[in-house]
């Protein structure tokens, strides 16, 4: 399970990264801008479409939900369709229910997931160091402003469960996450419906990331 | 001196220098409570929870470490380690030190359990196959299915294709269920599930009563985590939890309590001495008779027990009070009426009264050596031993020592008359005596009908309040496991003694539900039985074409049945040997399973550790229903046989005095004589019983045996005044003073024994103390009544 749960940071962390970009327009970007556009988000509320394609079925697993961002590091990804299910990422903590069970991961006790967690957090935070500490970086320009950014894990146990992950947008917007198994198995995540500007009051911190008020 | 009196010297030193050499290079003390724990009720059971009470539960010490923080936990606890296994005084004696899981933990995991998933498929072969039914089958892969959309899916992915049903997840997740409260595991170390502190399991190779091993052990923890704590001040505390640390405890309290009552009761006794008899010479008699009995029940114990009880130790430095009388009457006799043909003559004179008063004595404590109490029993064979030898010494070394011509004492010889004076005024008021008497039945009658059990056996047992709240907060923050409470499931092997234990979490689960137990931790989730793994896995395997039955469900979920080619390969290979403990025993996995076996006289017991039992007669039922699986209260359970032992000591105790009684009626052959001999004793003891009642005190095995001891010294008080009294007015004087010696020396040891902060000496002490002055009072007052004519 806790390997499951490593894997899980990553997409959702590069789909926090996909919206937070997506007001962005088509124009020529660097990994640099790239970078700093990400460190400069705020609340946002999206729709995705995820798409699992396994070794293990004949037919892609389709879910659909929404994505809530909230400044410093509050992240929800519910599922909505077909089985709702929700995963919340906070500062100190990572929780996980699918309905019939409930698993809270503490950050700052698990180490490993914690720093795989900084990584992303790198990301966001337009911190190259640290993202190149963590994963091998390749961006790759394409046209029209299309571009392309892979992240290999440098090592394990990461690297033992997670071949790459693909982020591709245009501009600044990223459009699709794709994360690729070591065991040929893959997750496409399709950002729609983005809402860069959202603001959350403190009713909707509380229900959906659990902050109480100051 | 005599050559013949040279001769006998020299073989006593020589015999005393080789039973001090024996007993210096064997010595150990043991404050081990369980000697006194009864086995005969239900023995097989007793005899378990004996080994329990000894084995690696009882040696693992929980340490913990306080520090601010996860990280400065994570470190420290290394560091701790480290230093420990290191340390001269620790790291030989460690059976096992866990700061976390042993390495390779998840690997053995894998290794032993995948190859053997379908033993672990259900809880039982009626359960296996219903999983292997179209409709179970369907649930499974929809399971999966949901478990696949999961985020972080990846690693059921990599499970599914040979473990669709996830058995292994689900097993682990049962055992972590059942545990309750579990640690937090932090970077591979293990931490208290609230705080940030580090937890280190480490269990002893010694018995956590060996004090030789224990007391070292303990100061190198401390000297370890010293060290640690210089180079990590966030390290702030450490705290503990481990009986040895209350056993060596009361040890010290035991040996401290033992010299200073030794030290302050030969001092008071050398003063006594010095104003009777102006020299030591009686001290220094005296102490060979002591010194031999002591020395000789030490030695023989030690040989056959191979340590030395607190309790009986204690008895043994009472023996002071008994023995050193024998010395103490002849020195009388030869200071105030010694015969003409010297010391020997005079030991003759008194002979038959010391050998009398010795033998009544070893007849009482005779009968505590048929006790089934190993500790009653040391006691027992302790005292005869020490009792023998003291007489001896006193028939054949002290005379050849004893002065030929007393030395004249102006405050002996008033003393001598005023007690002549004393005792003739007693004959011509024989209305005081036969008060005395009457008071003390009284006394007696009314004590007695209020008198009771002392029923908490563990009262006897001093815990030192400082590391009872220390050990209470250590095992607050780490378990709450009972630690008096465990279910145990016996069988005549490993294999047998598993199928109980199946039954045995089959009915913990159920309790769980209902709420009779808020968890358990038992092994039977992890090792079931190797005919219940067989029977599950058949059950399963050999449902009809479970296979293809199993590929059309999953793929009427969605899943490619070609993906599941490694399930379908294992379901049609041989079925893997079921799981043994000795697979886990070999495995880095030994050290977490190894607690929950314990083996005695060739049989096995599985235990299953409760945590929080909430109704505990509902819980007893459930194991009573299940052959071979038994609940075991220890609290309870040593209540219970306390009393049983109580009460048959109390007979045992009885029939020791039949036996004086018996031996006295042979040697006088005259019920006046006997009545003067025996009575004062018995009435002794029971006002003692009485005193000790209106103090709020009830009988326990250790007051009953002091008592013994009253019955023993009142009886020689007896003896010694009866005989003497036959002899002659200046032997009665003697004896008189003899026995004012006698009564103030034994006072002095059981007196400075009463104040000792240990229970059980404190209740030998005060019993005793009590008794011998009744003794010393009602001896001569007895003696009065029971004569013919004033003299």
């Amino acid at each position: 399970m806790r390997r499951l749960l490593v894997v899980a940071i990553p997409v959702l962390a590069l789909s926090l990264v996909a919206v937070s970009s997506a007001q962005s327009i088509k124009a020529p970007v660097g990994l640099d801008t790239l970078l700093s556009a990400f460190a400069k988000m705020n609340g946002l509320e999206a729709k995705f479409v995820e798409e699992k394609r396994m070794q293990l079925l004949k037919a892609p697993l389709r879910s659909e939900g929404r994505l809530y961002f909230a400044p410093p590091g509050y992240l929800l990804r519910q599922i909505d369709s077909p089985q709702p299910s929700r995963v919340l990422i906070t500062p100190t903590a990572l929780t996980v229910d699918d309905g019939s069970t409930r698993e809270v991961i503490d950050l700052q006790v698990r180490r490993d997931v914690r720093s795989f967690v900084g990584s992303f957090v790198s990301l966001l935070a337009g911190d190259k160091d640290a993202l190149t500490a963590a994963y091998q970086i390749r961006f790759v320009d394409a046209k029209d402003g299309a571009w392309r950014l892979d992240l290999a894990p440098k090592a394990a146990p990461l690297s033992d469960i997670l071949k790459m992950v693909r982020v591709s947008g245009t501009g600044l917007s990223v459009e699709e996450i794709h994360v690729f198994d070591t065991n040929g198995d893959e997750t496409i995540t399709r950002m729609l419906e983005v809402n860069p500007k959202r603001r959350f009051d403190a009713s909707e911190r509380r229900g959906l990331f659990g902050i109480e008020a100051q | 001196m005599t050559s013949d009196g040279l001769r006998r010297l020299f073989a006593a030193a020589l015999f005393a220098a080789l039973l001090a050499a024996f007993v210096v290079t064997r010595f150990q003390v043991s404050a081990d409570i369980t000697a006194f724990l009864p086995s005969s009720e239900d023995r097989s059971l007793a005899e378990f929870s004996r080994a329990i009470a000894s084995g690696p539960l009882s040696r693992t010490m929980v340490l913990v470490l306080v520090t601010p923080d996860d990280p400065s936990a994570v470190a420290a606890s290394r560091a701790f380690e480290a230093a420990l296994r290191e340390h001269s005084d620790v790291g030989p004696h460690l059976e096992s030190i866990e700061g976390g899981p042993p390495e390779g933990f998840e690997r053995a995991l894998w290794e032993l359990y995948h190859p053997r998933r379908f033993g672990f498929l259900a809880d039982d072969p009626k359960a296996a196959r219903h999983r292997a039914s179209d409709e179970a089958l369907r649930s499974s892969a929809e399971l999966l299915l949901r478990r696949l959309r999961h985020p972080g899916s990846s690693a059921i992915a990599r499970l599914a294709p040979s473990d669709p049903f996830l058995v292994l997840a689900d097993l682990f997740r049962r055992a972590q269920q059942a545990a309750g409260r579990q640690l937090r595991l932090v970077d591979g170390r293990f931490l208290t599930p609230d705080g940030s502190d580090a937890v280190l399991f480490l269990t002893t190779g010694a018995s956590a009563f060996d004090s030789g091993v224990q007391k070292p052990l303990l100061n190198g923890i401390q000297s370890a985590f010293a060290r640690v704590q210089v180079a990590m001040p966030d390290a702030k505390a450490l705290e503990q939890s481990g009986i040895n640390r209350f056993a060596v405890r009361a040890e010290e309290s035991i040996r401290a309590d033992v010299q200073r009552i030794t030290i302050f009761s030969c001092l008071g006794l050398g003063l006594l001495l010095w104003i009777l008899f102006r020299g030591f010479r009686l001290v220094g008699l005296a102490s060979i008779a002591v010194g031999m009995g002591v020395l000789a029940g030490c030695a023989l114990t030690l040989a056959l027990f191979g340590r030395i009880h607190g309790v009986t130790l204690a008895f043994g430095a009472s023996l002071i009070g008994v023995c050193v009388d024998y010395v103490i009457h002849f020195y009388c006799h030869q200071s105030v009426a010694p015969s003409s043909d010297g010391p020997y003559a005079t030991l003759s004179r008194i002979w038959k009264a010391v050998a009398t008063g010795a033998a009544t004595t070893m007849v009482g404590f005779a009968a505590l050596s048929a006790s089934s109490l190993p500790g009653l029993r040391e006691v027992g064979l302790f005292s005869l031993t020490g009792i023998a030898a003291a007489l001896a010494s006193t028939r054949f070394i002290v005379p050849s020592l004893m002065p030929i011509e007393p030395r004249p004492v102006a405050f002996r010889q008033w003393l001598v008359e005023r007690l002549g004076r004393a005792y003739a005024w007693l004959l011509a008021h024989r209305a005081v005596p036969a008060l005395m008497v009457v008071a003390s039945l009284l006394l007696a009658v009314v004590g007695l009908s209020k008198a009771h059990w002392n029923e908490d056996f563990t009262s006897l047992n001093r815990v030192d309040p400082d590391l009872f709240a220390e050990d209470s907060a250590v095992r607050a923050k780490v378990t709450h496991l009972e630690q008096m409470r465990f279910i145990v499931a016996l069988g005549s092997d490993d294999e047998r003694a598993l199928q109980v234990n199946d039954a045995v979490i089959s009915a913990l689960a159920e309790a769980q539900s209902s709420g009779e137990v808020a968890g358990y931790q038992s092994i039977g989730v992890l090792l079931p039985s190797a005919r219940k793994q067989t029977e599950v896995a058949r059950a399963f395997r050999e449902s009809p074409a479970v296979w293809e039955r199993t590929a059309e469900a999953f793929a009427g979920a969605g899943f490619d049945s070609a993906a599941l080619a490694p399930y379908e390969r294992d379901l049609k290979a041989p079925l893997a040997p079921p799981l043994r403990f000795d697979d886990l025993l070999a495995s880095p996995l030994a050290s977490l399973v190894q607690k929950f076996r314990i083996e005695l006289d060739g049989k096995i017991g599985w235990l299953s550790f409760l945590h929080e039992v909430q109704d505990p007669a509902a819980l007893e039922k459930r194991m009573a229903a299940i052959p071979g699986a038994k609940l075991i209260d220890q609290a309870k359970m040593m209540q219970e046989a306390n009393l049983a032992y109580q009460q048959r000591t109390l007979e045992l105790i009885s029939l020791g005095l039949l036996g004086v009684l018996l031996m006295l009626v042979l040697r006088y052959r005259s019920m006046r004589k006997v009545f003067a001999a025996f009575f004062p004793s018995l009435l002794a003891a029971a006002v003692t019983i009485s005193i000790l009642t209106f103090a709020g005190l009830g009988l326990d095995l250790v007051s009953l045996t002091a008592l013994l001891v009253v019955v023993s010294v009142g009886v020689d008080y007896g003896v010694f005044l009866l005989d003497a009294d036959m002899t002659g007015e200046l032997d009665r004087s003697a004896a008189l003073l003899s026995i004012v010696v006698a009564c103030a020396s034994t006072v002095l040891g059981f007196g400075l024994l009463s104040l000792s902060s240990y229970p059980a000496l404190h209740v030998i002490g005060l019993t005793a103390v009590i008794g011998v002055v009744a003794s010393f009072l009602l001896a001569p007052a007895a003696l009065t009544l029971g004569s013919r004519r004033p003299r």
